[in-house]
């Protein structure tokens, strides 16, 4: 299966601020790939470069395994995307504005109704835009992006704006197109939960740099585990813990720990009963996405 | 052809827009005010000199209002808002993302705008015909006693609309160039009023103020009228090398 997006150690500066720092994906074909990263992080800029409307400053594009640089048109018409917030003319109807990216396609008229029906605008199509709700924009947004059918579908945060059953329709088309449709989806969002919820495969940038790509299971990983313990000498306790060699930290009256094979929450139960202090919580936590997220993202900016 | 599927698309674009009614407002605005004016004063802007032919006189002074006036405003309103329909919401972002050369959007904006102004030029000129129906039966004092001189009003028409290409050409690549309204309007607002300040100087002292792009127009009435294939042939040839270096600038920017 050919690979709908490689890019290869791109770098773009807007003066001396750097958008983009050697940034490196791999989009696996028919995947929903969630592209996350905390705002100002190079999402859109990754996005606008893929889409050839900037220039990486070094570094190079492939969609569909060939270089964006020099086949952009046959490539651009492979695909469909909704940059940023949608940007619709809003002095025409939703059909009128499908009807104007419909002939800069030179797809069949039909393209058009199959658009409207996948995100179930078609009661409203014959509305001027202006009157529409910010939702309705946003699934005229999808339907443009959807026009023709095209095999890579790249969107940029394209929940905003929706109210709660605006978002669930979205993530159930995103969830659905792969299968449906056999498109791939190139999903960007600052929301973990978002992601979470739709993609196959993610990457994670933070201030222009890749931080991890991979499946989300390989992103939750084993996971890293923690002990809280509650007790009720807790000075004692980080004397008993302390004295056979382990590292432990104070939060609060609670104590936390790292387990490992020989000294799990049992062995800690016993060491502490056995040394007089009573153990009244004793809890192994697991660091979860959002930990995993924050911890590969937030460092930068702390 | 991927021009005309452009073109086909600019033009459901101007669907609903003030762009398009301009067309026919404009020169309409104008013919109202002459008739109006002819009404009240018929000697001054009807029969002065053109020996004695009322339909020369009328479409003389239709053709110097809207070459003088008119054709520079409309020329900025239109080159703006032809533009401003993709700067609003940022379009650029999504029509550039599509299977489309960049030049095509350059070139379909250019030739909808030269279109839009040929057609507003053409609305003048049949006004002019109306005009000359109309004012007999409101200042009886107008007799259109000769046939109507349709090869020199349509000759004449067509030379103002040609002359002003370049000033389209420039007003088009300023205004696709800066997003900002104000811009547009403000360059072209400046250069009508330069014009009229080296028109007037160029008539005391002749030389090349009155080649100033927006200046163009005027000269088709100016004295020496043998000169406007001259004029015409440096207003296509300015104005399509603007339109070119224009293009290359728009073809090369980055969409933020």
């Amino acid at each position: 299966m050919e690979t709908p997006v490689r890019i290869d150690g791109i770098w773009k500066s807007f003066g001396s601020t750097k958008a983009v720092r050697g940034l490196s994906l791999s989009v696996p074909g028919q995947s929903v790939y969630g592209f996350l990263g905390p705002n100002g992080a190079g999402k859109s800029t990754t996005i606008r470069i893929m889409l050839g409307i900037q220039r990486p400053d070094r570094g190079r594009v492939f969609l569909f395994e060939r270089p964006l640089a020099s086949d952009r048109l046959a490539v651009l018409g492979r695909i469909g995307s909704m940059v940023e917030s949608p940007a619709p003319y809003l002095h025409l109807t939703g059909r009128e504005n499908l009807e104007v990216h419909r002939r800069l396609l030179g797809a069949p008229k039909r393209a058009i109704e199959e658009a409207l029906e996948t995100v179930g605008l078609i009661p409203a199509a014959g509305r001027i835009v202006r009157n529409y709700s910010s939702g309705m924009k946003q699934r005229l947004g999808l339907a443009q992006a959807l026009l023709g059918s095209p095999d890579l579908l790249i969107l940029d945060e394209p929940t905003n704006g929706l109210d709660p059953a605006g978002i669930h329709e979205v993530r159930d088309l995103v969830r659905e197109l792969p299968r449906r449709l056999g498109m791939t989806v190139f999903l960007s969002s600052h929301l973990l939960a978002e992601v979470e919820q739709v993609a196959t495969h993610c990457a994670i940038i933070s201030q222009g740099e890749l931080k991890f790509e991979g499946t989300l299971a390989g992103l939750r990983g084993p996971g890293r585990a923690v002990i809280v313990i509650e007790v009720d000498q807790p000075e004692r306790a980080y004397a008993l813990l302390a004295g056979i060699g382990r590292e432990v930290a104070r939060e609060g009256d609670r104590l936390l720990m790292q387990p490992n094979d020989q000294f799990g929450p049992a062995q800690i139960n016993a060491l502490l009963v056995q040394g007089g202090v009573a153990v009244s919580h004793l809890e192994t936590r697991r660091s979860t996405l959002e930990d995993m997220f924050l911890e590969l993202t937030t460092a930068d900016y702390s | 052809m991927i021009l005309f599927r452009v073109l086909h698309a600019e033009t459901l674009k101007l669907k609903r827009t003030i762009a398009l009614k301009m067309v026919v407002v404009a020169p309409l605005a104008v013919v109202v005010l002459i008739i109006f004016g002819a009404s009240q004063a018929p000697f001054s802007m009807v029969r002065r000199g053109d020996a004695g032919n009322e339909w020369m006189g009328l479409a003389r002074i239709n053709l110097v209002v809207w070459a003088i006036l008119m054709l520079p405003l409309l020329i900025t309103l239109e080159t703006a808002l032809v533009a401003g329909l993709d700067h609003a919401e940022n379009q650029w972002k999504n029509l550039l993302a599509r299977p489309v050369p960049r030049w095509t959007f350059y070139v379909a904006k250019l030739l909808i705008v030269t279109a839009m102004i040929g057609a507003s030029t053409a609305v003048l000129l049949f006004g002019v015909l109306v005009a000359g129906a109309v004012l007999p039966m409101i200042q009886p004092e107008l007799h259109f006693a000769h046939a109507v001189p349709w090869t020199t009003i349509f000759r004449q028409g067509t030379q103002v609309a040609g002359l002003a290409f370049l000033a389209l050409a420039i007003q088009h690549w300023v205004s696709l160039r800066w997003r900002a309204f104000s811009v547009a309007v403000g360059t072209g607002i400046v250069a009508m009023v330069a014009s009229y300040l080296f028109v007037m100087m160029s008539r005391q002292t002749g030389g090349w103020l009155q080649y100033f792009p927006w200046a163009l127009p005027m000269l088709v009435h100016a004295p020496n009228p043998h000169e406007i294939g001259r004029l015409l042939l440096m207003s296509w040839a300015a104005g399509l090398t603007v339109s070119g270096a224009g293009c290359w600038d728009f073809c090369g920017r980055e969409v933020s």
